[in-house]
Formats: C-alpha cells, structure tokens, sequence
C-alpha cells in the first residue's frame, strides 16, 4: 500500500500547507524585521 | 451528537483511507507545535499584567513580577510531567484523541486564565495557563511524534524536525500577536489582558482543530512507495520495539537523557540572557534594540537548526549528529570569551548563532535518537519521558549563568569579563554530553518487547 503513487491532492496539500505556513512565515518576518537593527 | 465526536477521535477512525498523502500529517503537527510554542513568548504578558488595577503604573496590590514569573515556570513542569504521565495513554488512543485533549486544555487554560485575570485572582491563572495549559503543552509536544515517525521511516529525522520546527515558530507568532491585540483590545480601564487571552484561547483553539482533523494514521503493513526496509540494518537502529516501562529502565535512556539535558542546559542559559550579555560584553557599541536583534537572531538559528540538523542526521546517523554538536558546541563555548576580548561583534554573534542552531537540533533530533534505540511501538511516550531532562535543563541553565555571573561581579571581575567563567562551564557541560553519547550502544535484546 502507498501513497505517493496514487493521485496527489495538490489543492489539500496547498490549503494544509498554506495554512500553517502563513503564520510561520509571517511570525520569522516579524522576527527578521528586529534583527536589522543589530546589523544597522 | 457527543457520541459522534468522540467516536471521530478513535484511534481506528484515524486510519488514512487509500490515497491520503503523508505530506498532510506535517501541517497537522505544525498546527499543533505552532501554538504551543506561544509559551515561550509568555514573557510578553509580564509587565502588562503588573499593570491590571493601576494601569499606567504598578498599583500596591497589582501582580509582581516575581508572582509572574511562576505562571512560565508552572507551565513547563506540567509540560513534562504530563509529557512524562500521558505518553503510554496516547500510544493507545492515538494522535488524534490526545491532540483534541491537548487543544482542550491549551485553549481551555487561555480561557481559565482570561477569567482569572478578569476577576484578580493569581491562582486562577496558575490553574489555567500554568497547570491546564501545561498539560496542554505536554499532551500536544508529544502527540505527532511516533505518528510522524510512521509515515516517514525513511526520513524520521527530517518529519519530527519539521514538527518541532513549529515549537520554535511558535514564538515567533506567539508574541508579536499578543502584542498585536493587546494593542487592540487596550482601553483607559484596561490593559486588554483578558480579551487578549480570551482571543487567543479561540484562535488557538480553532487552529490546533485544524492538526486533530487532519492528521492521521498509517494502515498496518503500509511503507512508502518504492523503500524497501535495509535488508541489514544499520549500526544503532533496531527493528525492534522496547515497551515505555522497559525502557527507561535501560542506560541508553538515561545516557540520552544526559545528552538532552546537557545540550538544552548550554543553550537555554544563553538564550534567556542573551540580550544583557551581548549589551554588557560589548558596552557602548550595542544598543538595546540591536540586542534584541541578536535575540531574533538566536530565535531564527534555533529555528532553522531544528529542521537542518535533524535532517542532516537522517544522512550522518544519529550518533555522529550528536557528535558533531557537542564537539563543535565545545569549540564554540570556548572561543566565545576569546572573540569577547577581540571585541568582535561579528564572531561573537555567528558563534552564537550556530551553537543555537545546535540547540535546537538537538531538541529536533532527540525522538529520531530514541526510535532507532527503541523502536516505533512506544516511541512518543518513550520521548515524553525524556521531556524531563528539558524540565531540568530549564532549572538547571538559567541559574548557572544568573548566579555565576553574579557571584563574578561580587568578586570584582569587570562585566566585560564576567561571563567567560560561564562559557568555560557550559563548554565542560557539552563535554559530559560528548562523554554520554560516545558510550551509547544498542539496547540489549534482553528489553526487547515479546508478542503475549
């Protein structure tokens, strides 16, 4: 039995990948934002 | 109706049907490890909370910062004994059940908390965010594990990495979206504390529904297309499983306890002083609000250390990724004094990134260490068990660089020099870790499970 052979849901993988990539992405930006001032 | 949603988190209603793809179980992890790695951004709540009554400036019967403090140090020992007590319950109900008890409880603490903060009352607060969300924190650290483990056996580094990831991502979101809406909910009467919790019990709840909907299990017998198990197996992974009872009686379980405790206990320290220390090393040249880059620096490299060392260990074995921290972390600890006195803020600050990179790997590598020391069979309750030396590491840590620092000072050691006597240490700590590691070696058969 497997998986990666039968049709790939490529909309469910973007919507739960999305879903929690945003905050994530969002959340290092946030955090890369206050790491310039110890290169400024 | 009740019947309907509980018989939803049986264990066999998780089974994925044809066709379900692994890819979907990392979100349903990462929903999980994204909100609860909010505690570590607890902090942020700190000085609005000394402000409840008199708003604009600490009133006598506000909250002290003290009180405060106990609400983070609650929340992380129920966050290992619950880890440490549920492991064995969720290796029989499934990933599912304990991830909706653990968005119970996380979500439900906000809420205890809110209501605690509304009426005044500490204790309340304690109960909610410390003991109920603890709990919370525990349940949902461990519930992804070995479900991740069994849907990648071919990558188990790299799947848990990802999950614990999250953990470090979760302060990332967790404190810029506190401060977000307590900025909104914030009025002349009020500091928006308790609408703050309150939202955040909601989005978190609802976020971490979003992992117990998803994840699932793997049928029995199933294997990724195309892998095929090593005919022989490596050196140090068993194809063997070690009940939870067992195991923790063994010396490789106490020997990686060592090696997490020692690893997070160098890190940790430097983690919660980090800023101080660079501002007191570097007098003059480092402004607050470039020492809190260097925070945010720290916070990346431990986040991205999580997915890239424990990647990398599923290449270089367990074992030698290990190695390579506790070698390199040793060097660096060392160095670190050095580059204070060449006033090199450059050095000084990619040291430390890197021996947080290390840091968190280690967190992230650790479960892959224990599945292939004890099988699959038991392995989220085994990790949860481990989860303890994480406990002490955070007793353990930030007293050795508080109190050796201080007691630097009194002596009359100038600060600039104060926290090389604390390098030297943590380098010996990473030692002992080098120490315990190079004797790790398979675990007898004698421990080996047995079919009834």
């Amino acid at each position: 039995m497997s998986d990666e052979r039968a049709k790939i849901p490529v909309l469910r993988l973007l919507l739960a990948w999305g879903f929690v990539g945003i905050p994530l992405v969002w959340g290092v930006w946030q955090t890369a934002v206050k790491v310039v001032t110890l290169f400024k | 109706m009740p019947m309907a949603v509980l018989s939803f988190l049986d264990r066999d209603r998780s089974i994925a049907p044809p066709g379900y793809s692994r890819w979907l179980v990392p979100p349903a992890a990462l929903a999980i490890h994204l909100c609860i790695g909010q505690a570590y951004a607890f902090s942020v709540f700190n000085i609005p909370m000394t402000k409840l009554l008199g708003i604009k400036a600490p009133a006598p019967e506000d909250w002290s910062l003290e009180a405060l403090g106990w609400i983070f140090s609650i929340a992380l020992a129920m966050l290992g004994l619950s880890a440490a007590m549920f492991g064995k319950w969720l290796e029989k109900v499934g990933p599912r059940r304990a991830m909706a008890a653990a968005t119970a409880c996380f979500a439900g603490g906000f809420f205890v908390a809110a209501f605690g903060v509304r009426i005044h009352q500490i204790a309340l607060v304690y109960l909610g965010y410390g003991v109920l969300g603890g709990i919370g924190l525990g349940l949902g650290y461990i519930s992804p594990v070995s479900t991740l483990i069994k849907w990648f056996p071919d990558r188990p580094g790299m799947a848990t990495g990802m999950a614990i990831m999250g953990f470090g991502g979760g302060a990332m979101i967790g404190s810029p979206l506190s401060v977000f809406l307590m900025d909104k909910f914030r009025s002349a009467a009020s500091m928006g504390v308790t609408e703050t919790f309150a939202a955040m019990g909601l989005i978190y709840g609802l976020f971490m529904l979003f992992g117990v909907v998803t994840v699932r299990i793997p049928p029995p017998g199933w294997k990724p297309e195309g892998w095929v198990p090593p005919a022989q197996p490596k050196k140090l992974v068993t194809s063997a499983h070690v009940d939870v009872g067992i195991a923790w009686r063994t010396p490789q379980f106490w020997l990686l306890w060592t090696v997490l405790c020692m690893n997070v206990t160098a890190g940790i320290g430097v983690l919660g002083q980090a800023s101080p220390m660079i501002q007191e090393m570097f007098p003059g040249r480092i402004t607050p609000s470039a020492a809190a880059g260097f925070v945010g620096l720290l916070s990346l490299f431990n986040l991205v250390g999580r997915f890239f060392w424990s990647s990398l260990s599923d290449l270089l074995g367990r074992k030698r990724t290990y190695l390579v921290y506790f070698l390199l972390g040793t060097g660096l600890y060392a160095l670190v004094p050095t580059f204070g006195r060449m006033g090199s803020v450059l050095l000084f600050v990619a040291g430390f990134s890197i021996i947080l990179s290390m840091y968190g790997g280690g967190f992230a590598t650790i479960p892959a260490y224990l599945r292939d020391l004890f099988g699959t069979m038991h392995v989220s309750a085994i990790h949860g068990r481990l989860l303890t030396a994480w406990s002490t590491a955070a007793v353990l840590g930030p007293v050795l660089v508080n109190y050796i620092r201080k007691f630097q000072i009194d002596r009359g050691v100038p600060k600039t020099e104060a926290y090389s006597v604390t390098m030297y240490i943590m380098a010996g700590l990473l030692l002992v870790g080098l120490a315990a590691n190079a004797v790790v070696s398979e675990v007898d058969k004698k421990y080996h499970y047995q079919e009834p």
